[in-house]
């Protein structure tokens, strides 16, 4: 597959991708936005909030699509702003505000698509803010390869919580959900030299730096780097800007430049986007 | 019989279906007693023993078999015992009637007056199960086994033909020809979306990968639907054949049957089913002395509704997930299914279809039916006619003969208002449609579909919105809760629909419901969401002005919707004999004994009580 492409129409134009590309990669790549939410790069497709739709001619029939997961293939014709998928793209964004009713991100999104306030008659708690994108969980079992926090229940009542809504063992308390999370659900609070995610109700003990002494990660998180290096776990551990302190101290004194800072800059972190 | 040889090749099954069918034909007569999960909960278990005592306790100059069979589909009028010769029918028989049967019947050849079928239609006793209106307009092609088998017994099975159609795939058919005689019969999937069975196969054979897998889906979730639930129970070997030839067409080497959990008959009859097929060398390794492989294996699901949906099925069945998770497609399960793998996944009754096509061939059953729905359908026929149960139809039927033909009509007399088809995420199809011939596209045009074939039958006491909120609070239920459309968007319909049965609504609103309908079709994930509005976009199309009723006169037309309803009592019928006082637990309804009484409204919690415990019809509803 590696090195072939396939050829669609994207609004009216013939362009190219990848193959093994979705939709919306191909138009990213084209410079077409299509707005997500469930998304994220760095997890597989999950197709749940449905914003991304676009309109995907095919065979002679016209369907709506989620443009995240869709495969771009030969012969698509595929429009991103027809008056079909803007008024699909308004009614998530309406079920989503009423469901979310004080979400920032989701009631910019609602304001864009010109959604009035009390469009539908069924209002979520004024508290709500999980949209149930599912970034959280995936993050968690795709990147991290933990399960801590899974969906629960079906239907409505659908929710993310961690097993049987107690404290996860599974958790090492990485933050990763936290970080993924879109409208701010997930939240992580330090206090004490303890870690506490909610809404799992998970409480970690942090660990402090051997040489600031500020505590800055959780001891499971620090286990579970050095089991994926293979490297056995020194609780004696120094925090990142101390690390970096030090190995740039230790680098000045055997360095003829005498100044770190001239050294090429590491490979660029890839920013997750929200 | 105890068979005792490995079959090992075709001239070798030949060899002993001979021999069985001699060996059958030798024994003089039978008693075949449904054993059916239905039949099983009304006595059959007990009727059975009190044959096999009963006969074993006479000399009797013939010998007699008492067989335990799958579901003969008329479960309702259970238990049944079919007696041969002379395909004598006895419904509702106990124990206690087994003397007599043996006495009057098997000894002296009469029938026992009052067991045989009574045809409410025309008054009169009906001797044979033939002649019986349930199943003389049926066209019995996969149940026609069903009630003269024994469920699990190969040997039974292949008494009546069976594995030769597997026999004659393997040696005589190629696997495209296999396939290409299932494109001339125009075998659609008879599972919900009816698609054809033939171009699946295909595309799984095409497809990448030298690991491939065919799924049955048992997982039969539609309330009150037992058609998948009764083939596998009744006749398990027929769907394990049409697996094990479907797997030699697309070049599968394994397969599951997701079977869910609230069937322990049909996973029983299943299991036995599977371990006779391996111990006689019809499952494994070298199938009929060929070099086809193919094992299965029994998959229990969680009974959810969506996990019939293939892909929630097919994760199910990875068990990654304990949360049913249906996923976007395409990538189709044809292509990349179980564990990536290309997939073919069918119905229970589409597996079961494919053994007589490929023994009697594509031709012979495309003669059946329409244009584009070929063959047989099997429904489950249910709600308000008089007959209900599993009929076996010919695609183009229409509705009503299924409801006044087979179902001899509708209960008490009643007038017909519409039938719901295709499960609670079909349509309903309103009396003024029902000479519409049962095809895939004339369903669909009309709003509903064929879905896995149920059929529930409303009368004139049936509200319209109060049946769209009840199959949308059931799809809602189990909807996974995934995608926003279906989650979001099916709880505000429900609650729109909730407020208008209330007596809440306001006519703006069915604005709103065909607005989050459409958006329901259009966007959600998977076909629960897409599917899910049908009922209420087909009874606002057709009985609009019963949604009017409830809206702006806040009246509930078929006097079902309590918010709209109250409870009188007509003075000049009442004869105050104090039945509903007693019967009404808010203690609403006042009178002293041989005087009219009285229904207090502030307490009357609108339970109905009181009209169910009135002898004089005269408690009425406004
Ligand atoms: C919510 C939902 C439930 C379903 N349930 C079933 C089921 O119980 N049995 C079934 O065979 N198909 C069911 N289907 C259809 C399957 O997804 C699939 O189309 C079918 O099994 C394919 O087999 P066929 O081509 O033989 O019909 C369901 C679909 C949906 C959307
Ligand atoms: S349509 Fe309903 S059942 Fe299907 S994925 Fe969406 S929420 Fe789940
Ligand atoms: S971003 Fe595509 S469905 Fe959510």
């Amino acid at each position: 597959m590696a090195g072939q492409t396939v050829n669609f129409k994207l609004n009216g134009e013939e362009i190219r991708a990848a193959a093994g590309w979705t939709i919306w990669q191909a138009a990213r790549a084209a410079g077409v936005f299509i707005p997500t939410l469930c998304h994220h790069e760095a997890l597989h497709p999950f197709g749940a909030c449905r914003l991304c739709v676009v309109e995907v001619e095919k065979d002679g029939k016209k369907t709506l699509e989620a443009a995240c997961s869709y495969p771009a293939a030969e012969g698509l014709s595929v429009e991103t702003e027809t008056p079909r998928v803007q008024k699909s793209r308004k009614m998530t964004a309406a079920l989503l505000l009423a469901r979310c009713p004080s979400v920032p991100l989701i009631r910019e999104l609602a304001a864009r698509l010109g959604v009035a306030e009390d469009s539908l008659p069924l209002k979520g708690r004024a508290e709500e803010a999980c949209i149930l994108c599912g970034r959280c969980v995936r993050v968690c079992r795709e990147a991290i390869g933990k399960r801590a926090v899974s969906f629960a229940y079906r239907g409505p009542q659908r929710r993310v919580s961690a097993p049987f809504g107690e404290e996860a063992p599974d958790c090492i308390g990485c933050t990763a959900c936290v970080f993924v999370c879109p409208t701010g659900a997930v939240k992580a609070v330090r206090q004490d030299n303890r870690l506490r995610l909610s809404p799992w109700q998970t409480e970690l003990p942090l660990l402090s730096c051997s040489a600031c002494g500020r505590s800055f990660a959780a001891e499971k998180v620090l286990r579970h780097l050095h089991g994926l290096q293979k490297a056995s776990f020194d609780p004696e551990t120094l925090c990142p800007v101390c690390r970096r302190k030090q190995v740039g101290e230790a680098l000045e004194k055997v360095s003829k430049l005498g100044k770190a800072g001239s050294f090429p800059p590491g490979k660029e972190q890839k920013q997750f986007k929200h | 019989m105890k068979m005792h040889r490995s079959i090992t090749d075709p001239a070798a099954l030949e060899a002993l279906r001979r021999e069985l069918m001699a060996e059958g034909q030798a024994a003089g007569a039978s008693v075949s007693v449904c054993c059916g999960t239905g039949c099983r909960a009304s006595g059959a278990l007990e009727v059975v023993e009190a044959f096999k005592q009963g006969l074993a306790a006479r000399e009797l100059p013939v010998k007699v078999n008492t067989r335990m069979t799958g579901c003969h589909g008329f479960c309702e009028q259970g238990p049944l015992v079919v007696l041969e010769p002379g395909n004598i029918f006895y419904c509702r028989v106990q124990a206690a009637d087994v003397e007599e049967i043996i006495s009057r019947t098997i000894v002296e050849g009469q029938p026992v007056e009052r067991l045989l079928y009574l045809d409410s239609a025309s008054g009169r006793r009906i001797l044979r199960e033939e002649n019986v209106p349930f199943y003389r307009g049926q066209e019995r092609l996969l149940l026609a086994h069903n009630g003269r088998i024994e469920p699990a017994s190969l040997a039974d099975y292949l008494a009546v033909g069976g594995y030769a159609a597997l026999a004659k795939a393997l040696t005589e058919m190629t696997p495209e020809q296999v396939i290409a005689e299932i494109k001339v019969s125009g075998l659609r999937g008879r599972g919900g979306g009816g698609f054809p069975t033939a171009l699946k196969w295909e595309i799984c054979r095409r497809a990448e990968g030298t690991t491939k897998y065919v799924v049955c889906n048992a997982d039969e979730g539609d309330p009150g639907c037992f058609q998948d639930r009764s083939l596998l129970e009744g006749n398990p070997h027929s769907v394990l054949e049409g697996m094990l030839i479907g797997a030699y067409a697309v070049g599968a080497e394994a397969g599951y049957v997701y079977v869910r959990h609230e069937y322990p008959l049909a996973i029983a009859h299943l299991s036995g089913a599977i371990n006779e097929a391996r111990e006689y060398g019809l499952l494994g390794r070298g199938i009929l002395g060929t070099g086809f492989n193919f094992e299965l294996k029994i998959s229990r699901g969680g009974g959810a509704f969506v996990c019939g949906e293939e892909t929630a099925l097919i994760s199910s069945i990875e068990g990654i997930t304990g949360e049913p998770n249906p996923r976007p497609r395409p990538p189709y399960p044809a292509v990349q299914g179980l564990w990536g793998c290309p997939t073919v996944i069918n119905n229970v009754k589409t597996w079961a279809t494919v053994p007589p096509i490929i023994n009697k061939g594509g031709q012979w059953f495309a003669a059946t039916g329409t244009a584009g729905s070929k063959g047989t359908m099997i429904f489950s026929l249910t709600g308000k006619v008089n007959n209900t149960g599993l009929v076996e139809v010919p695609m183009g039927i229409t509705l009503r003969e299924i409801v006044f033909n087979l179902g001899g009509g509708i209960r008490g007399g009643k007038k017909i208002k519409a039938v719901q088809t295709g499960g609670p995420a079909g349509g309903c199809i309103p009396e003024a449609l029902l000479d519409l011939p049962l095809d895939y596209e004339q369903l669909t045009e009309a709003g509903s579909m064929m879905g896995s074939g149920g059929l529930i039958v409303m009368d004139e006491t049936t509200c319209m919105v109060d049946l769209a909120r009840y199959f949308l609070s059931f799809t809602q239920d189990e909807s996974c809760g995934k995608c926003t459309p279906c989650r979001e968007g099916g709880a505000q319909l429900l609650h729109l629909l909730e407020k208008i049965t209330k007596g809440q609504g306001a006519e703006e609103d069915l604005e709103l419901i065909a607005a989050l309908s459409a958006a329901m079709q259009d966007s959600s994930l998977c076909a629960l969401g897409k599917l899910a509005p049908n009922p209420v976009l087909t009874t606002l199309r057709f009985f609009r002005d019963e949604y009017l009723a409830h809206i702006v006169e806040k009246r509930c037309p078929a006097g079902v919707c309590r918010s709209l309803i109250r409870y009188v009592i007509d003075s000049s019928a009442c004869t105050g004999c104090g039945r509903c006082r007693r019967a009404c637990p808010a203690g609403a309804v006042q009178g002293t004994k041989k005087e009219p009484h009285l229904i207090d409204q502030e307490k009357c919690t609108r339970c109905g009580a009181c009209l169910e415990a009135c002898r004089f019809a005269a408690v009425l509803v406004n």
